[in-house]
């Protein structure tokens, strides 16, 4: 299943690195380097100081376009004495998104920590998000109100208020790109192949708990390197969210949002085409230069159109509803049979099956 | 190692707190006197009360019972599906958890289903619910259904349903289809028979149902509707439906229309004939697509063969 379809079947991935030891790592944090590299040996420091500190035993890897000099300059300066880094040289580099699912199916730990290329949260704060994973299914960060213009509280406003609209999800900053999770539930959301910030949202769409963990924002020096979102960003990430609530809420059951769309399309064509004809028998009134004529029978065959392709959306997915579930199992609980009724039915068994030594006399 | 269980009873729940413990001893004071070995197969759809802790207390004493639980609330339907997959019995039960089908009733239609039947319906007769919010939309449906269909069933909301194991799990499922089963057994062949059962008021929760599902059976409907007529040989019906479209055409075209039409202008029926041609290649079109599909994903069959 593939909303937008990131491919990375035809990636060449080239590994350097990483963890020397057998022993699986309990943190699998993945970095991918979204720029040209500039502070991002400086942050991967930082960033190794807090997990050093967690205690836990990681793995970091960097996820970054195979030959591109500045994430090249910061790999040659931390490979050689940081036995727990690793990089993944991706070519040709289809974005964070792929890069990022990329990581997540070669992660071995089982709790995966995504971190950004440039200072968003205080490091110091990623120990709280891999706690959170603790009582919860993936933990995100939600920084506390920053340092925007007015437009961006605006834009930002705005598409946490169509989320909210959309999915009745109440985050706070879905934008924020540190996060931490179980691996399974980090690979099962990424499955969709829909931009990375909308991960949460799949997540808690998909049935899994989804906590917000208050993060501390970079000090002051570290900020010059702070990301921002621009209009376009916004404007891509309105879009992104409109085609996962279609693809999540009607996926599986197409001709009801094309059937909405085109059949009150179909009806009221239909409606207006009568009107008119009535008219003309009724009244006389001329149809050939009457406009309305083509207009209504314009949206009747639009209509008719819209639901004709909701009905091969339906074929594909009658077609294949046995291999398309709608439903995910938790847990399975049996009723454990009783001791009496464990030596029935052995005795039953006993009673059914052939005797041994049967094949030998025959 | 358990004995095969013969019949599975398969009981969605969503938010039932109160209704599970009642439910299972109804379901086993109806199934313990036949003497055939049974299973009681739960789906709890999501519940966000105590319904599963309940559940797998139960399941803990008795092992006839099994119980699926769902990450997120999935629907009837999916329940259903979850549940009839797991099933493992030659027979098996579809009911509400909610206290409303009476499994009293189970036996008659096990026995009915014995007479040759592969889908035994049930049909409440007292039903106990509103006139205006309940029942009047259901007879609706269900006489709509009927027409499109081609199956008059009296009752196709109720979920008290027996079925041969053999014919259900070859009906595909999904969407809110739990509706349509009988409609679905149509092209397998299936002998259904429908039978009176009794129907008792919601002593515990809430409906999960409100008036909303009258739009979406209504769409769902449609969906089935042509599934029915499209999903085996779409090419075929896209066809049909071009060369239909492609005789409007000629009929927007023909010099009568034009004088019926009144003073005469080449360029609306320029345009209405393009539209209507345009349709023509657009189920053309649509068909091969269909058909590509269809054959990709190795089609549905919906025939004993």
């Amino acid at each position: 299943m593939g909303l937008v379809g990131i491919d990375t079947s035809e990636t060449e991935a080239v590994a350097i690195g990483g963890s020397p030891s057998s022993q699986v790592p309990k943190l699998s944090v993945l970095v991918a380097v979204d720029g040209d590299g500039v502070g991002l040996e400086e942050l991967l420091l930082l960033y190794r100081d807090a997990l050093d500190a967690h205690g836990e035993s990681y793995e970091l890897t960097l996820l970054h376009e195979a030959g591109e000099a500045g994430s090249q300059k910061a790999i040659e300066a931390l490979k050689g004495n940081w036995p727990e880094f690793g990089t993944l040289g991706l070519r040709p580099w289809n974005g964070e998104d792929a890069a990022i699912k990329m990581g997540i199916g070669r992660a071995r730990g089982e709790i995966v920590v995504t971190l950004p290329s440039w200072p968003e949260i205080d490091p110091g704060s990623i120990g709280a998000l891999i706690e959170a994973v603790d009582g919860t299914d993936m933990a995100i960060g939600r920084r506390p109100v920053r340092d925007a213009s007015a437009m961006q509280k605006l834009r930002t406003g705005a598409t946490h208020g169509l989320l909210r609209l959309l999915f009745q999800h109440k985050f706070n900053d879905v934008f924020c790109r540190s996060r931490a999770g179980r691996k399974d539930v980090f690979a099962a959301v990424t499955e969709l192949g829909v931009r990375q910030h909308f991960l949460p949202v799949i997540a808690v769409s998909e049935g899994y708990r989804v906590t917000e963990v208050d993060v501390d924002v970079p000090s002051q020096e570290q900020l010059k390197g702070i990301y921002r979102f621009k209009a376009q960003a916004h404007i891509g990430a309105v879009v992104d969210l409109l085609t996962l609530f279609v693809g999540l809420k009607f996926l599986k059951r197409p001709l009801r949002f094309f059937g909405a769309i085109g059949l009150p399309l179909m009806i009221l064509g239909v409606f207006i085409t009568t009107l008119l004809v009535i008219d003309r028998f009724a009244f006389g009134t001329s149809l050939a230069d009457r406009p309305a004529l083509v207009f209504s029978v314009m949206m009747v065959v639009l209509g008719i159109q819209i639901v004709a392709l909701g009905l091969v959306g339906e074929i594909i997915i009658f077609s294949s509803s046995r291999r398309m579930r709608t439903y995910e199992i938790d847990e399975i609980i049996r009723g454990r049979p009783t001791a009496a009724e464990r030596s029935a039915a052995e005795a039953v068994q006993e009673a059914e099956s052939p005797p041994k030594g049967d094949d030998r006399q025959s | 190692m358990t004995v095969r269980p013969e019949i599975c009873v398969v009981i969605p729940i969503l938010n039932e707190e109160e209704s599970v413990g009642p439910m299972y001893d109804h379901v086993i004071k109806a199934l313990d006197p036949l003497e055939t070995p049974f299973e009681i197969i739960f789906v709890d759809d999501g519940s966000t009360d105590r319904s599963f802790e309940l559940l797998s207390q139960m399941a803990k004493d008795d092992p006839r019972i099994v119980v699926l639980k769902f990450r997120k609330n999935a629907g009837q339907t999916a329940a259903m599906m979850a549940g009839i997959e797991y099933a493992r019995g030659d027979m098996i039960v579809t009911m509400d958890g909610d206290l409303q089908n009476d499994p009293a009733d189970i036996p008659m239609m096990l026995a009915k289903i014995e007479e040759g039947y592969d889908l035994v319906i049930g049909w409440r007769m007292n039903r106990q619910d509103k006139w205006l919010s309940r029942k009047l939309p259901s007879m609706v449906a269900n006489k709509l259904i009927g027409k499109i269909t081609g199956l008059p069933v009296k009752d196709n909301g109720c979920s008290l349903k027996v079925y041969r194991s053999s014919v259900i799990k070859r009906v595909p499922l999904y969407s809110d289809m739990h509706r349509f089963i009988p409609a679905m057994t149509l092209p397998l062949g299936a002998r259904i028979a429908e039978v009176g059962v009794r129907h008792h008021a919601r002593q515990f929760g809430v409906s999960k149902y409100g008036l909303s599902r009258i739009f979406k059976v209504l769409l769902d409907l449609i969906a089935i509707k042509m599934l029915l007529l499209f999903a085996d040989k779409p090419i075929r019906r896209f066809f049909g439906l071009a060369v239909l479209a492609f005789v409007l055409t000629l009929v927007s075209l023909w010099p009568l229309l034009d004088a019926w039409a009144g003073d005469h202008s080449v360029m609306m029926q320029t345009t209405i004939t393009m539209l209507l041609g345009s349709l023509s290649v657009f189920f053309l079109l649509l068909g091969a697509v269909a058909s590509l599909v269809h054959q990709r994903l190795g089609g549905v069959n919906l025939r004993w063969d």
